[in-house]
């Protein structure tokens, strides 16, 4: 695994994308203290970090478009799959490369709290869990990023897919709220997401036996919960999907509150999609 | 010791690999020879564990490559038909790399990178871009990668494609000196590159393993009589009578020679594949007709090669129309029934 990491770590720093990622996210961070807290006197810096966290849109496609895309398309991953190395290994290498690069910004604004410091009162306890949450939130970006880098041999076509996931889940929140609490509207809902999920696990195992009897089971949980504990359902739609995108983001952090539940998704997101990852370079395999 | 049994290996329909069987002795060179598309690469991906097969095992060393892929993957070494190269990196930057890949200790990786950097000659290279590197100098890096951890088994996919002549027998030498101590399997689609160098033959087309044996074997299992051509002076009369004295010679056909006057072209084939070169100068030289000429064809290995994979493709050919014929007079008898049915409504 370190021969992939150290590898992958150094090919970001011969080609451009890893200096021009680490310089744009520093200059972002400066520009947003110097507005936010320099500029208009907010005392954390923690506040100037959420202003940052949106330009992860941008950045993180471009970290991770070649990621898995690039050793399809040039047939090195024919060297590391022919290796005494397993799947999860070189998954994990490039992971684990992409945090490394991105850590470098992260670690730069660690330096912004200490300069707060000298002239006004504050929290540094405020400040760092924000810097932590905002690294564990790009975690799970580059997670996803890695993900759909790994199901095209396209740079191009990676970055873009990656650009809008993220914007599609920076944008579900906002509407999120037009959605009615109603239980019964609620439960529709869920059951048509049971409904398309069942669609994509049957496209991939191709056994509509097995599909159909998952889309039961999960309409009599669905069902049966609705008529024996209903008001389970008020709003759970819309609070469902204000967690899997991360609405808060790190605003909760920013604004005191050590929100464990958003450090728990971030992480499990991160896990599930470096998971999948693996998943996908195991089936390119078989088909 | 290699072991491949039933191995299938389907692309969507597309059957790519149908129902190989083989076993490879260690310290031998194998030579996988095929036409295009005959599923050389598929089968070396899939001894590889780069890809899966449909069916079938794969046994390396006693480890199924399924079961245990990173025991079986780590007694082998692999160059694919595309050198699996990473063009932002150095020579000496790659090689250092695939041997933290091929786990091998820190300590040794500097000695095994300038051996292997020796032995395919790249050592004046180690310093350039890979990108810069012309097709042959990227095929030696690709084959220092496939022999830097000194495996066992070394499985080569037409390793000197894009070389220049020079290069490729260098290459081979390389090749046949690696096999003394290694498995080695090479796959090409060209003939004299295999029985330069291989101690054994596994001819595949279309996905069938139509034939494995040493070349010698090949040679007296499917070659057919041997054929000798003679030219001798004379009329046919006096030629014909002497060539009837001599019994192993069947199959004779004389013709009067268009290049020379009162010369006889005569072609035999010989009882047996005894050789009567001797027995049909004697004759000649008790007539007193002179021999100008006396030539005996070796049936060679290309001539086996190519006639077994023309009867496969033939084979393949007939299976398809066979295939295409049932379809079409299925379908055929579908359309009546509907067409008959309407006509009664």
């Amino acid at each position: 695994m370190s021969a992939i990491y150290f590898r992958e770590l150094k090919s970001y720093f011969t080609g451009m994308i890893g200096p021009v990622v680490v310089a744009a996210l520093m200059v972002f961070i400066g520009f947003h203290f110097w507005i936010y807290n320099l500029g208009s006197g907010y005392p954390y810096f923690a506040r100037a970090l959420t202003g940052v966290a949106s330009y992860l849109i941008i950045i993180v496609p471009i970290l991770t478009m070649k990621s898995m895309s690039e050793d399809k398309k040039a047939k090195t991953d024919q060297v590391l799959l022919t290796s005494a190395v397993n799947t999860t290994q070189i998954v994990l290498g490039k992971y684990f490369a992409t945090l490394t690069v991105f850590a470098i910004p992260v670690l730069y604004s660690c330096i912004f709290p200490i300069i707060l410091g000298f002239k006004t009162y504050h929290s540094y306890l405020i400040d760092y869990t924000t810097i932590l949450a905002f690294f564990l939130m790009g975690a799970a970006y580059i997670a996803i990023g890695l993900f759909i880098s790994s199901l095209t041999e396209s740079q191009i076509i990676a970055a873009i897919t990656c650009f809008l996931t993220i914007f599609l889940m920076m944008l579900i929140p906002m509407f999120s709220s037009y959605i009615s609490d109603s239980t019964l509207v609620n439960a529709v809902l869920f059951s048509i997401l049971a409904f398309i999920l069942v669609l994509i696990v049957n496209s991939t195992i191709r056994n509509a036996y097995a599909s159909t009897c998952i889309f039961i089971v999960s309409m009599i949980v669905i069902w049966g919960l609705y008529f024996i504990k209903g008001d389970v359902f008020a709003g759970a739609f819309s609070k469902m999907l204000n967690i899997v995108t991360f609405s808060n983001g790190i605003s909760y952090y920013a604004a005191g509150v050590f929100d464990l539940k958003g450090i728990v998704m971030f992480l499990s997101v991160s896990i599930l999609f470096v998971f999948l990852t693996v998943q996908s370079v195991q089936k390119r395999r078989w088909i | 010791m290699i072991e491949v049994k039933n191995l299938v290996k389907m692309y969507g329909n597309h059957l790519a690999v149908d129902d190989i069987s083989f076993t490879l002795e260690p310290g031998r060179v194998y030579g996988f020879l095929g036409p295009n598309g005959a599923g050389k690469s598929t089968t070396m991906n899939i001894m590889t564990g780069y890809i899966a097969p449909t069916s079938g095992e794969i046994i390396i060393n006693d480890h199924n490559i399924m079961d245990e892929p990173e025991e079986a993957k780590a007694c082998m070494g692999y160059l694919p038909e595309m050198p699996p190269l990473y063009n932002d990196m150095k020579v000496y930057e790659y090689l250092k790399f695939v041997a933290g890949l091929k786990h091998i200790k820190r300590s040794e990786r500097k000695a095994a990178i300038e051996e292997v950097m020796q032995v395919t000659g790249i050592t004046e290279y180690q310093n350039r871009l890979i990108s810069s590197l012309s097709k042959g100098y990227k095929q030696r890096v690709g084959l220092a990668q496939a022999i830097i951890a000194k495996p066992e088994i070394i499985i080569l996919d037409e390793p000197t494609v894009g070389l220049d002549p020079r290069q490729i027998i260098e290459i081979r030498d390389l090749i046949r000196s690696l096999g003394k101590k290694h498995t080695v399997i090479l796959s090409s689609h060209i003939f004299q590159e295999i029985s330069a160098v291989c101690d054994y033959i596994i001819i595949i087309a279309r996905g069938h393993l139509i034939a494995s044996d040493t070349p010698a074997n090949l040679i007296n299992k499917y070659a057919s009589d041997k054929e000798l051509t003679l030219k001798v002076r004379g009329n046919l009369g006096d030629v014909t009578s002497t060539l009837n004295r001599i019994e192993d010679a069947i199959n004779v056909r004389t013709t009067p020679s268009f290049v020379e006057n009162d010369c006889i072209d005569v072609t035999l084939n010989t009882r047996d594949n005894k050789d009567i070169r001797e027995d049909i100068f004697n004759a000649f030289a008790e007539d007193g007709l002179p021999i100008l000429e006396l030539k005996s064809s070796d049936p060679s290995l290309e001539d086996i090669f190519l006639e077994l994979t023309a009867r496969e493709e033939e084979e393949a050919i007939r299976r398809e129309e066979k295939e295409m014929v049932d379809r079409f007079s299925s379908y055929e008898t579908v359309k009546d029934d509907e067409f008959d049915e309407g006509g009664e409504a």
